[in-house]
């Protein structure tokens, strides 16, 4: 990349420290600060990876205005772990697919991660793991909730994931009909 | 970015509902079973999980899975082919509750199982079935030639340019059958649901009561046990897209009729395998080169523990490679190909079972070939 020489010299130095800087400041949408590395940022988030590529991260803290602040600490608490976890063969091998499941299962300390989470705290850090391209994070996320959705009935999953039935009776009544051995096994 | 969702959300409380990314990004992960029930949720839940697009997705990311029968005709099952392979009663699951009489599993292909239900007197086919287990959608496939004729259905593929489904079978060009007759490639799409003769025929192919087994790899079909690869004791390549056959010299295990069965393998890192069988033991060979047919290195040799002394089959996964043969009911071992080692044995499956050494994917892609002639088997 070509440096802009039409930049001011305050504007440098400020790119120059916000470089040199190794952790990265987030702003929730309710105004809280969270820190997180920034390798692990880059890393784990294609957003932020793109952010702080492109010089896009604020110093007093880049906006999330998507994401509480309760996600977001999660979603720093998860990169501040990830950070420090020794990669496994296990995520190595993830990159090759061939002959293997195309999703990793979760490692013990990922589920337990996800096991503590509330049910609502749950949904706002798979939300803000698809909203910051956290494919891993993402991954862990869906497959506790698909864990959740296991053998569930359609009336149970409506429940769960709080969704109005718009079908009329008989609408419902054709696709059980069509599709009848899906109600049973799974 | 997502910025425009929170407007149209609906206002709940309790807990809020997922944006469509997100059902997506879950529903992409959940078996296939389980997505069309939960077409059932709502008229959105259904809208996502009928996309085209979703459903490639949804189908290129299913496990890699074992196909365990349950006798002819029985039901077929399916276990998981990951790394903590454990073949045992909890992780087999049921792909088909059962299949019309004496119908052979010949071949998966992308989600479909090609089955052969075969006639008494000379083993012959009687009639072809194309099925989707997850859909439960059928199709008969018309044979080339009507008569007496001995016909095998030797391949089941995906020709790339056109996006068909396609069936490569061999039949004898003339009503006798038996030894020393000609016999010719053909190629049915389902598609098109045409049939034409494929290049010149085959001279003095011995006929065949066994059914050629085809390995998928990178765009060809390869064959060790077929007539005409038997004949020359080459391995005889198909090109899916050129629809063109060539031969390809095998590993130097001795002459085929060393009491050796060779067996095509892919290799975790994409390369061309073959597992010679001996008694007692199994080696593994590779090709370093698949454009150099002089490039076969023989990288292991397992031996077997006892009981078994011959295998049927063998399949790799990543780290793995699960053999299995008879002694007395089927039994699986499974080798650590890094710690060059066996590290599990004797899964036993039922008596009536049998692990047939064909791996699958499932799909839920439609195929408008169902819709043209649903068949009740």
């Amino acid at each position: 990349m070509e440096v802009d020489k039409g930049k001011g010299e305050a504007e440098e130095t400020r790119k120059v420290a916000e470089a040199d800087r190794d952790t990265v400041t987030l702003k929730s949408s309710d105004g809280k600060l969270f820190e997180v590395s920034k390798e692990a940022a880059a890393r784990l988030s294609t957003v932020l990876a793109g952010m702080i590529a492109g010089g896009s991260i604020d110093d007093n803290g880049t906006d999330l205005k998507q994401i509480g602040s309760e996600a977001l600490e999660n979603v720093v608490d998860y990169c501040n772990k990830h950070a420090n976890s020794i990669p496994s063969a296990a995520l190595i091998s993830s990159s090759i697919s061939f002959n293997t499941a195309p999703f990793k299962e979760p490692e013990e300390w990922e589920r337990k991660f996800v096991d503590r989470l509330s049910h609502d705290a749950l949904f706002d850090l798979v939300e803000a793991a698809n909203f910051l391209g956290m494919e891993r994070l993402l991954d862990v996320t869906c497959h506790k909730i698909s864990e959740m959705m296991k053998g569930k009935s359609p009336d149970q999953i409506r429940e769960v994931f709080n969704i109005k039935n718009d079908y009329t009776k008989e609408e419902l009544e054709e696709i059980r009909q069509e599709l009848a051995w899906a109600f049973y096994d799974d | 970015m997502a910025a425009t969702e929170a407007e149209e959300a609906p206002v709940i409380t309790c807990h809020h509902q997922l944006n469509d990314d997100v059902v997506t990004e879950i529903l992409l992960r959940l078996p296939s079973t389980s997505v069309l029930r939960f077409r059932a949720v709502s008229r959105a839940w259904r809208a996502i999980t009928t996309r085209p697009d979703f459903l490639a997705a949804h189908a290129r990311l299913r496990p890699l899975e074992l196909i365990v029968a349950e006798g002819l005709g029985g039901a077929l099952h399916a276990v998981p082919l990951d790394d903590g392979l454990d073949v045992d009663a909890r992780t087999i699951r049921c792909l088909l509750p059962s299949t019309p009489r004496a119908a052979h599993l010949i071949a998966p292909c992308d989600g479909l199982l090609l089955l052969e239900v075969r006639g008494h007197a000379i083993n012959n086919v009687e009639r072809l079935l194309v099925c989707n287990p997850v859909t439960r959608q059928w199709t008969s496939v018309p044979l080339p030639r009507s008569g007496h004729t001995l016909t095998r259905a030797c391949g089941f593929y995906l020709h790339g340019p056109s996006g068909e489904h396609r069936l490569l079978f061999l039949t004898n060009d003339d009503e006798r059958g038996g030894m020393g007759t000609s016999a010719s490639h053909y190629v049915r799409s389902l598609e098109a649901g045409e049939t034409r003769m494929l290049g010149p025929a085959a001279a003095t192919v011995h006929m065949f009561t066994l059914t050629p087994r085809a390995l998928h790899h990178r765009g060809n079909l390869h064959w060790v046990e077929h007539p005409e690869a038997e004949e020359a004791q080459e391995i005889l390549v198909f090109d899916t897209v050129q629809e063109t056959f060539r031969r390809m010299p095998p590993p130097p295990v001795g002459s085929f009729y060393d009491a050796t069965d060779l067996f095509l393998l892919e290799t975790a890192q994409g390369m061309l395998s073959v597992a010679a069988m001996r008694w007692g033991c199994v080696d593994i060979w590779v090709m370093e080169d698949y454009n150099n047919g002089q490039s076969w290195t023989r990288r292991h040799r397992i031996d077997l523990p006892p009981p078994l002394r011959h295998v049927g089959w063998v399949v790799m996964t990543w780290q793995n490679a699960l053999l299995s043969g008879y002694s007395p009911s089927d039994v699986a071992v499974v080798y650590d190909m890094t710690e060059k080692k066996v590290v599990l044995k004797q899964m036993q499956l039922r008596c009536t079972d049998h692990l047939t050494g064909h791996v699958f994917r499932e799909s839920l892609q439609r195929h408008a070939f169902f819709d043209q002639q649903q068949e009740q088997p």
